[in-house]
């Protein structure tokens, strides 16, 4: 009979409230997911892919429950909906360092493993995005910096965050710089191309400096800069003359 | 629209957090030609170790062995463990394993990154070569650093937007830039990534380039399966690799065959040095060709470099008219100068063309200078890479987009001509001063820099 008590108390120990049993082979759809997942249910709510226009459950993990870690832990399950291939976040990445590592030696990981301890040579998009499986605050300066302390020294890590951000604060004064330009005078295509330098330029200075891609910091960010700014400011120049001439 | 509060905040984040950290001295000064004009930012620590890392001090004091180092980092940067222990340190084919103090000294006080010096005290040979490289000049590896710091554009930069130079330049003073830590593998080194983190970008497409070539692509195809442990000698690999022939046997020198100088300016491919150079290429080429055909391709390229340079000079002497007849808005004078440079606050004048300084000529200049470096650091720069690894693809549209920025460049000449031609005529002047002189940038960088 004790024995019988004690039998019955390590089944309910063991199993999952409400999960009798792992799912079989038929495909599975978010709220399938959700029903057993409910941890991380919350974090993945409260991040980015947790919004309405965000990412459920089997974008990344298809809609098999086997081995769905593996896959999803890889960077294909992240390029096809930030930018692709060829865009500018999987290609500063693919030039960094990190990426090169990756590229040269990723076919050869056990993906299976958990995104901590340097488990993986080189870092992935998961393995600081989503460091310790986290599936809430994907771009939280902490979640990152943790990652980077797997293998790199604290000074190193604190020192390259703390330029990143002074690398990233001369871009926004260049920023400012373009939009006093035109202060007065905002027409259409003056807004336009400072969008553009915002939206575009500015962003390749960001991944440079998150992907550690000297590229992108340089001559898509930095550098591309430059040209925005000075570009801004000869069509404002342009408009100038032509107005005290009266051509405008 | 940009908030006023970002430019507080970054002006903010700029001028209160102090470069210097406890890595670095507190009055640590520049390097190299302008040295003294200049301070570093604290990360250039980890990019030239030699010359500004300074080991902590408050964290652990004491001597430790190479196990001991071990047993502490293994729970506090596994990486690297992980990393050393799949190294050929950590079980040489003979001898006792290279622990962490043989690089890093022992006494955790006086911690040091090792310089190449350091590598080289066991890899005598690659040393000696690598240090060797600085003879044939620059562009190459062993200046990288100098050149880097002795551009006018770092100098006159704020340096926490120039670190991105220091990341690839640091290829000269450290050798983990194609020997990844802490595995230090020389396969790693061999394949063709591990070049690209530098080798790519606009002005330098060494990456596309050489992956669109029929090189390339047998390399994409089939190059995972490749042993790469083999040397970089004839008969080992299928394709060649940027290392087979740029660092031919695995000497640690690109420089030693480099005839066209990365295509930045108009070089004679023929001199008495460039013929040693060119029986080093053909030397390489044929281990797989046949000698004539090598010898033709070398041909070919001389002849697209002096189509890009005729294409090139059209432009320059475009500018160079513009620059006699004053028609080049804002002019030198009325943008800021570069505050190094005491010819140009006394006799401020706009550099076109390699030998006036270009290399610095794309920023806080006109748009048509702009056009012109673009034309000649982007797109020349990929005909000749697109040419010289084999990409003629790549070569003939970079060669179309020189066409373009040449008429582009002439049309924009005509428009200046013609708008200073009406405002002599009707005597109207609008100032460039106040709008390229100053603003938050322009100012930051003339005044804290």
């Amino acid at each position: 009979m004790r024995g019988l008590v004690f039998v019955l108390l390590a089944l309910v120990w063991v199993m999952p409230v409400g999960a009798a049993e792992l799912p079989g082979p038929e495909p599975l759809d978010d709220a399938a997911c959700i029903g057993c997942h409910q941890e991380t249910t919350v974090t993945w709510r409260a991040g980015p892919h947790g919004k309405a226009d965000g990412a459920g459950c089997v974008s990344c993990h298809s809609e098999l429950h086997d081995a769905v870690g593996s896959q999803a832990r890889q960077e294909q399950s992240c390029v096809e909906c930030h930018g692709g291939e060829h865009g500018a976040a999987a290609h500063s990445y693919r030039t960094s360092k990190h990426g090169v590592i990756a590229t040269l030696e990723g076919a050869e990981w056990d993906w299976s493993q958990p995104l901590n301890d340097a488990n993986y040579r080189a870092p992935t998009c998961a393995y600081c995005h989503m460091h310790d499986g986290t599936h809430g605050q994907m771009m939280s300066e902490d979640v990152l910096e943790t990652s980077c302390m797997d293998c790199h020294s604290p000074r190193y890590v604190e020192t390259l965050f703390a330029s990143g951000r002074r690398t990233l604060a001369i871009g926004d004064l260049k920023l400012a710089e373009a939009e006093a330009a035109f202060g007065d005078n905002p027409e259409p295509k003056f807004i336009q191309m400072f969008e553009t330098m915002q939206s575009k330029t500015m962003r390749n200075l960001r991944l440079g400096i998150g992907h550690q891609s000297p590229d992108y910091q340089w001559w898509y960010g930095h550098a591309a800069l430059d040209g925005d700014l000075l570009r801004i400011k000869a069509a404002v120049s342009l408009d100038a003359r032509k107005r005290a001439l009266g051509e405008k | 629209m940009f908030h006023p509060l970002r430019v507080l905040l970054a002006a903010f984040i700029l001028l209160t957090v102090t470069p210097a950290n406890a890595g670095m001295d507190k009055d640590a000064k520049g390097t190299g030609l302008y040295g003294d004009e200049w301070r570093p930012d604290a990360v250039h620590e980890y990019w030239d170790p030699e010359a500004y890392h300074k080991s902590e001090t408050d964290l652990v004091e004491g001597r430790f062995t190479g196990e001991e180092c071990i047993e502490c980092h293994e729970g506090i940067t596994p990486g690297i463990v992980k990393d050393w222990r799949q190294s050929r340190h950590s079980s040489p084919t003979s001898g006792e394993p290279v622990t962490c103090n043989a690089c890093h000294g022992d006494d955790h006080q006086k911690l040091r990154f090792p310089s190449p010096a350091d590598c080289g005290s066991c890899h005598e040979n690659q040393h000696t070569e690598f240090q060797e490289e600085k003879r044939y000049g620059f562009p190459g590896h062993t200046l990288a650093m100098e050149r880097a710091v002795d551009a006018k554009h770092f100098v006159d930069k704020p340096k926490a937007e120039v670190t991105a130079c220091l990341q690839c330049h640091s290829v000269a003073s450290k050798c983990d830039s194609c020997h990844t830590r802490h595995r230090f593998n020389a396969a790693e080194a061999r394949r063709p990534e591990a070049c690209l983190t530098c080798h790519s970008g606009p002005p330098h497409p060494d990456d596309e380039t050489y992956f669109a070539s029929a090189h390339g692509q047998k390399y994409l195809a089939e190059g995972a399966d490749w042993d790469w442990s083999k040397p970089l000698t004839k008969g080992n690999y299928p394709a060649p690799t940027c290392a087979y022939c740029h660092m031919t046997g695995g000497k640690h020198q690109v420089a030693d065959k480099a005839i066209w100088k990365f295509g930045i300016r108009e070089v004679n491919p023929k001199t008495a040095e460039n013929e040693v150079k060119r029986k080093r290429w053909i030397a390489v080429c044929t281990d797989c060709h046949e000698e004539g055909e090598s010898r033709e391709w070398l041909e070919e390229l001389d002849d697209e470099r002096k189509r890009a340079w005729t294409q090139l000079y059209k432009a320059e002497d475009e500018l160079k008219s513009l620059r006699s007849d004053d028609h080049i808005y804002p002019a030198a004078g009325e943008r800021p100068p570069y505050p190094t440079d005491w010819l140009d606050s006394v006799l401020p004048f706009e550099r076109i063309g390699f030998y006036e300084g270009q290399a610095s000529a794309f920023y806080n200049v006109s748009e048509i200078e702009r056009d012109y470096f673009e034309m000649w650091y982007f797109n020349n720069l990929a005909a000749y890479k697109g040419m010289a690894h084999g990409a003629e693809k790549i070569t003939s549209e970079a060669h179309v987009r020189l066409n373009q920025d040449l008429e582009k460049i002439r049309r924009k000449a005509a428009e200046l001509r013609e708008l200073s031609r009406k405002e002599i005529e009707s005597g109207s002047n609008v100032d460039p001063k106040p709008l390229w002189l100053h603003g938050p940038y322009s100012d930051i960088n003339r005044e804290q820099n």
